[in-house]
Order: C-alpha cells, then sequence, then structure tokens
C-alpha cells in the first residue's frame, strides 16, 4: 500500500490547520502511515472499499 | 507467620483473619505499606501511595470491627489499589500524564465509591500508560518492571495493577481494558484479570480512552479474588450511559459449580497462528487436556476474520481517544510524550470515514464470534501470542513503530475481539516459560455469561498449581 510522505503530511496538517513543528513532522509521518496500515489490513473485510479513505485524506489536503 | 506469607494471602483468608480479630486492618494496611515501600523502587508498581490516608481508613474498619457493626462484608479491611486512571476524591488521578499532574478529583469513581462502601482500604494509585494507551514501556512516571523478571515488561497500559497484585505490593485492585489493557499484564506478572461484559461495572469516574471500548477490570492472584471484587463493583449506575440493569449474580457462589459438559472452542486461527510462541502452543494445549479432563468438550473452531480484531480496534481507540483528549491536547501538548501527542493528531488526521470503516468492521467480527457462541458456551485462546518483551528491546519501537512493527504488534487479534463483541473475557496463569516467564490463557463467554467464563478459570485454575507461584523479590 502506498505510504504517506513527509512533505504530504505536511500540507495536509497545514490545511487541518494542526500545529506541529517541523523537526516532529517525520515522526508524524510514521505515526500516520502506521494508523494507515490497521485501515489497509481491513480491506479482506467484506466491507466498503477502503481505499477511499486515502482518497478522501488527500482530497482534504487538496 | 511472615508478613510476605499474609500480602500472598487470598481475600477468603485475609477476611477471615480480620474478622477473627487475628489481625487488625491496621496491621495489614502496614505491612502492605512497608512491603511497597521495600520493593516500590525495583518495580515502580505506584505513582501514588496513600500512607496517611490508607492508616486512617484502617483505624475506622478497626474500630468499627471492635463495635462488631459489620458483617459477611469480604473486602472489609482489604488493601487495594487502584489504575491512576480511576478518579479518587481528594487524591492525585494523573491518567499517567503529567498533563494531569494537578487534578485531584472532587468525586470517587462510581467504582471506589462502591469499594469504600465495602470497607476497602485505598493503599494508592497505580503505574500506567499515558492515556491508557500502550504496552507498559517507557510511561510518564517511570518504567515499570515485570516481578519475575525485572528485564521484561509487565505489559500495560494497567501494568502497575499486574505488578501490584503479583508482588504482593495490594490485595487485589482495578485496573481498566479497553483493548486487552487488563489482561495482557496480567498475563505478562502472572495472575488474573477479567474484562467483565459491557455495562457490567460502572464506567463514571474512570478516564476514557475509548468510551465505546473501556471497562474496569478486577485483578486478584485467583480467580474467586476477582469474583469477590467483581461482585463488589458490579451493578446500575444511571451515571454510566452503557451501565447495565440486569441483576448482578452471585458470581462467588456459582465458583465451586463443575464444568462437565460445558462446549469449549478453541479458536484455531490464534492456536494455529505461526506468529504463536511454542512455549505458549504447548502452555495452552496442556490447559485443553486440564479442561477435558474436567469433563468439558474442547474441539477447534475457525472464526475467519478474527484475526483483523486488532485492526479495527487500535483505529477505534486512537480516533475516540484523539477526539476525547482534544482539549487537553491544545492546551498541554507540551506535558504529553512526544509519541501520544503525535499519535492523537495523527488520528485527527483521519477522516470520519476510516473510523466508520472500523466500527464496520467490528459489527463484522461481532457477528462471526457470536454465530460461533451459538454451539459453543465458551471460547479459548492465549492471552497473547508472545512472551513479555525484554524493555530494552520494545523500548527501539514503541514509541514510533514502523509499519512492520505496527502490524505485527496488532497480528493475531487475541486481546482485541472480547472488547470488540461486548464478551467477558479473562486471563488466568497457565505455566511458565523456560526462562521463567508468565504464560496466560484467555476463556472467553458470551455476554453477560461471566458467571460461566469465572466458573471454568476457577475450574481450571483449582486442577493446576500456576497460581500458588510468586515471584521471588
Amino acid at each position: 500500500m502506498r505510504e504517506l510522505k513527509v512533505k504530504e503530511v505536511k500540507s495536509l496538517i497545514e490545511a487541518m490547520g494542526e500545529k506541529v513543528p517541523e523537526a516532529e513532522l517525520s515522526l508524524l509521518t510514521v505515526r500516520l502511515n502506521g494508523m494507515l496500515e490497521l485501515l489497509y489490513q481491513l480491506e479482506s473485510l467484506p466491507l466498503d472499499d477502503t481505499e477511499i479513505i486515502l482518497t478522501l485524506l488527500m482530497q482534504r489536503k487538496d | 507467620m511472615q508478613n510476605a506469607n499474609l500480602t500472598y494471602m487470598s481475600l477468603a483468608e485475609l477476611s477471615a483473619l480480620i474478622f477473627k480479630k487475628d489481625i487488625s486492618a491496621v496491621e495489614i494496611t502496614k505491612i502492605y505499606l512497608d512491603r511497597i515501600d521495600k520493593l516500590q523502587p525495583k518495580l515502580n508498581a505506584y505513582i501514588t501511595i496513600c500512607r496517611e490516608k490508607a492508616l486512617n481508613s484502617a483505624k475506622g474498619i478497626d474500630k468499627a470491627l471492635d463495635r462488631n457493626i459489620p458483617s459477611n462484608k469480604p473486602l472489609l479491611g482489604i488493601p487495594v489499589a487502584l489504575k491512576d486512571q480511576i478518579d479518587t476524591r481528594g487524591i492525585l488521578t494523573t491518567n499517567g500524564s503529567l498533563a494531569l499532574i494537578d487534578n485531584v478529583p472532587l468525586e470517587d469513581a462510581t467504582v471506589v465509591s462502591k469499594l469504600k462502601k465495602a470497607g476497602a482500604i485505598i493503599l494508592g494509585k497505580l503505574n500506567m500508560n499515558e492515556f491508557a494507551a500502550g504496552g507498559g514501556e517507557n510511561p510518564p512516571f517511570g518504567q515499570p518492571r515485570n516481578p519475575w523478571n525485572l528485564d521484561y515488561s509487565p505489559g500495560g497500559s494497567s501494568s502497575g495493577s499486574g505488578i501490584a497484585v503479583s508482588a504482593g505490593l495490594c490485595a487485589i485492585s482495578v485496573g481498566e481494558d479497553s483493548g486487552g489493557s487488563g489482561r495482557i499484564p496480567a498475563s505478562y506478572c502472572g495472575v488474573v484479570s477479567i474484562r467483565p461484559s459491557v455495562g457490567l461495572a460502572s464506567r463514571y469516574g474512570i478516564h476514557p480512552l475509548s468510551p465505546s471500548l473501556d471497562m474496569a477490570s478486577p485483578f486478584g492472584r485467583t480467580v474467586a479474588d476477582c469474583a469477590i471484587l467483581l461482585q463488589a463493583i458490579s451493578g446500575y449506575d444511571p451515571k454510566d450511559a452503557l451501565s447495565s440493569r440486569r441483576p448482578v449474580p452471585n458470581y462467588v457462589g456459582r465458583l465451586g459449580n463443575n464444568i462437565k459438559g460445558v462446549q469449549i472452542g478453541v479458536i484455531s486461527e490464534f492456536i494455529e497462528s505461526p506468529n504463536l510462541d511454542p512455549e505458549i502452543r504447548a502452555a495452552i494445549k496442556t490447559a485443553i487436556a486440564v479442561l477435558t479432563d474436567l469433563g468439558a468438550y474442547v474441539e477447534k473452531v475457525s472464526i475467519p476474520y478474527i484475526t483483523h480484531s486488532m485492526y479495527a480496534l487500535g483505529t477505534i481507540i486512537w480516533c475516540e481517544g484523539a477526539a476525547l483528549n482534544r482539549h487537553l491536547l491544545e492546551s498541554k501538548c507540551d506535558l504529553f510524550q512526544q509519541s501520544t501527542c503525535l499519535g492523537f493528531i495523527a488520528a485527527s488526521l483521519l477522516p470520519a470515514k476510516a473510523y466508520l470503516v472500523a466500527r464496520q468492521a467490528q459489527a463484522f467480527i461481532r457477528t462471526q464470534v457470536l454465530e460461533s457462541f451459538k454451539k459453543y458456551d465458551l471460547l479459548l485462546s492465549p492471552t497473547f501470542p508472545r512472551l513479555p518483551p525484554k524493555i530494552d528491546d520494545a523500548l527501539k519501537t514503541v514509541s514510533f513503530p514502523s509499519k512492520e512493527d505496527v502490524l505485527k504488534r496488532h497480528a493475531d487479534g487475541h486481546p482485541g475481539f472480547a472488547p470488540l463483541t461486548g464478551c467477558p473475557a479473562i486471563s488466568v496463569p497457565c505455566g511458565f516459560s523456560q526462562s521463567g516467564l508468565p504464560i496466560g490463557l484467555q476463556i472467553i463467554g458470551r455476554p453477560f455469561e461471566d458467571t460461566l467464563v469465572l466458573q471454568a478459570a476457577h475450574a481450571y485454575e483449582q486442577s493446576t498449581l500456576w497460581h500458588t507461584q510468586h515471584p521471588d523479590l
């Protein structure tokens, strides 16, 4: 599965109005990618398509 | 009798001594407090030790006993300790965070009110991971250590509850279990803990991490002690929206019932998993033989998607935790541990759809688990698939795990499916590794069939000697 990059997370938090020091962005990215990984694992359940989550996330950024 | 023996007595034994006035409540409280003073520097089980308050309470109990007022109160004069997630009037309650270092509640949590009413003596507040989110490593109030080997993790987030009960630093303890936070430290520390059915014990006054999953979890050195504690803290509470109005059964009175003919399903996805430690697999197989000898009918059952439980549970916990602690995050983030702060921010970035998918998964897994209960009275699994990790090893990945570490940590779902389904689940000691670390057996029942869960665990425990072993401290 695709992982978010630090610069993508940076623009995402700016769009969301969150405040995270520059030095902590890469750690935040690790955290967020870990959480997304949990969601990707749920894709094998017969539920709605979880791919939409990443799309929604990126729409927030945009 | 040596003091260490007294601190390892069962509630029934201790209670008998107190009622016969062979020992006063003050004496037993002092014995526990002295042991805490001796072992706290080694184990770091407590955040706050309530020496004066505990001794004052004990004096009150002794006076009441002199007037022969109390009767039939199994917790009268019994020293208990509480996870620091649970509000205690006039006593610092940090929820494991420096952000709440000044928080002295004006009101007791309902479970604390019930314990006080039952005559229990509060020894202090126990160490835990910040906001109850974590596995026992690197909490803000110092590293708690496993009494069986100080280099190893005690598990978490109710680390102090597992340690204090195991090391004889209290008679019993109330922890909290949202996704294994009670049963995992119980398993790692070689004691018993039950996560009761949702609604049985009030959550009012217990700082929420994940309101849809949080539950108070009794800890004891035996199943009977846990049953006595559960009996004392259960019952309807209008202050908790999820509180059940069902009458509380007599858990203690029915412990002695045999388990002949009880149908037990061993979850094959867990027992056959390549991730399961071979020593744990061997211990579980031996436990199955014991249950079979007791007359239970035990066979494997497949619940295909149960392995996904922790993926759903992890998402739900972080999303709910982030939303609930938003005000603290905005006002006191500098006092948070960096990993918690960034964890909550990361969860805040997830769209609502992520939470909804996890809740859908919960409903899906719940349906599968409840379906299996049409055939089986109980389900069985290891409490956790791996032995306690070395603290130094765990610290390398605990704060900012790679996605591989995240997957490894959430693989298999043993402790996660009971909270997702609202089923009661108990962890009871079932052996030791060659390196001397405890192993836990998990028994799960249908919602509100806590009585049968306790009964089966008690029958198993009384056929073994694991509960009679204590760490050499």
